[in-house]
């Protein structure tokens, strides 16, 4: 199956605060203040450095949180970037 | 040179006529009406407020007058005017002190967008402020009022002013106002304090003032560093429970509180993440004011100790 890339909006900034296992982020092109949990706020971070795709992603994950790049990672992968999509964080670039 | 220096009769002359300017925290205020309503709550309230020179600068110019026609003969009313424009329809004209205080806050969330405003009590003992963000009905201001009452100083009972280059709070001591039972609660809890009058059927039920400890307004140029952010919820029938509350969640709830957050854009974000990180978080629940008072007392000798400890 082949994933599309990802990336935030274009315009879109993210600011992060860390507080122990929370993470609070601002999206500054919708103004949406929330509340996201460790990984969430990682991808959303990465994302909005530059496009990246599915596999990319795995393993970044994998490496940063020591967590085995197995299936119930990209399954969590999928549902968290579907999460994000619905709330206008991150868009696939080739739309 | 004080309100109180002037007799109820200079107060009334010169709100007729000229006006008179109000050092009220980090504001002027330009004050004008010829009704007595007005000038007897000032002259009770703000006695202790000094009175801002006739050519500063005053950040808001408020009158507070009778519309004009002749519907005033048949059912009196009042007008709020900022900058001459009315924003708001009249009230009954025995609320006129009452909306004078309404308007204020008004104008303070409205235009004062250097500070990230939060619609919260903030009362301050020993360099550490509490803040108390809270809904109506919440009991913020009857809480505010009795740690007032007990020697705690006054930073707002509606307002926490946060400013962009510190954390630290910015006051705003105004007469706190109370409603309905609270109201008859603080008059006995607290004998000794000043109350304005009772305004009965408002759009919030009956409403009526506490003077500002004068300490308070002569301390309204130090800023409080904020160490407690308790979000108050006061239920009858229930146990007093003091939870720690994360600081994510913390966040996500005082963005719910403020004013003007959004229209702050990245500022506001960065502004709320330095309030959030200097304070212990709590939900607070209480059954009755003496559960309130002592909950938070002792919640304040705890960050007292540990701030103290070497």
């Amino acid at each position: 199956m082949e994933y599309p890339a990802w990336q935030t909006p274009p315009f879109s900034r993210i600011e992060l605060r860390e507080y122990d296992t929370e993470v609070v982020v601002l999206d500054t092109g919708s103004g949406n203040t929330l509340a996201l949990d460790p990984i969430a706020a990682a991808v959303l971070s990465w994302l909005s450095q530059g496009p990246q795709n599915h596999d990319r992603l795995m393993a970044q994950i994998s490496h940063s949180f020591d967590i085995p790049a197995d299936d119930s990672l990209r399954s969590y992968l999928e549902s968290l970037l579907d999460s994000l999509q619905q709330q206008n964080l991150i868009q696939p670039t080739s739309e | 040179m004080k309100l109180s220096e002037l007799t109820r009769q200079a107060l009334a002359q010169a709100l007729r006529r000229e006006g008179i300017g109000l050092s009220i925290g980090p504001f002027s205020v330009r004050l004008r009406s010829r009704i007595g309503y007005v000038a007897d709550s000032l002259h009770r309230l703000y006695a202790d407020y000094p009175l801002a020179d006739d050519h500063q600068f005053h950040d808001f110019h408020i009158a507070v007058e009778r519309p004009r026609g002749i519907r005033h003969v048949i059912s009196p009313q009042a007008l709020f005017l900022v900058d001459g424009e009315p924003p708001f329809k009249p009230l009954p004209l025995n609320q006129a002190y009452p909306f004078f205080e309404w308007g204020l806050n008004w104008c303070v969330a409205q235009y004062a967008h250097q500070f990230l405003i939060l619609h919260a009590a903030v009362v301050e003992r020993d360099g550490i402020a509490a803040i108390l963000p809270g809904s109506p009905g919440a009991g913020k201001s009857t809480l505010c009022a009795s740690l007032v009452a007990r020697g705690w100083r006054l930073l707002s009972d509606e307002m926490a002013l946060i400013p962009r280059v510190t954390e630290r709070l910015v006051p705003i001591p105004r007469p706190v106002a109370l409603k309905n039972d609270s109201i008859d609660i603080l008059k006995h809890f607290a004998p000794e304090q000043v109350f304005g009058d009772s305004f009965h059927d408002t759009a919030k039920g009956t409403v009526a003032h506490m003077k500002p400890p004068a300490e308070s307004i002569r301390r309204a140029g130090e800023p409080a560093p904020p160490r407690l952010l308790i979000f108050p919820r006061f239920a009858k029938d229930t146990e007093m429970k003091l939870e720690p509350l994360s600081r994510g969640r913390s966040f996500l709830k005082a963005v719910e509180y403020s004013f003007n957050y959004d229209f702050l854009g990245a500022d506001g974000f960065r502004r709320m993440d330095r309030l959030i990180s200097a304070c212990d978080c709590y939900d607070f629940n209480y059954p009755s004011l003496e559960a309130g008072l002592d909950g938070l007392t002792r919640l304040w000798e705890r960050t007292l100790a540990a701030e103290t400890a070497p």
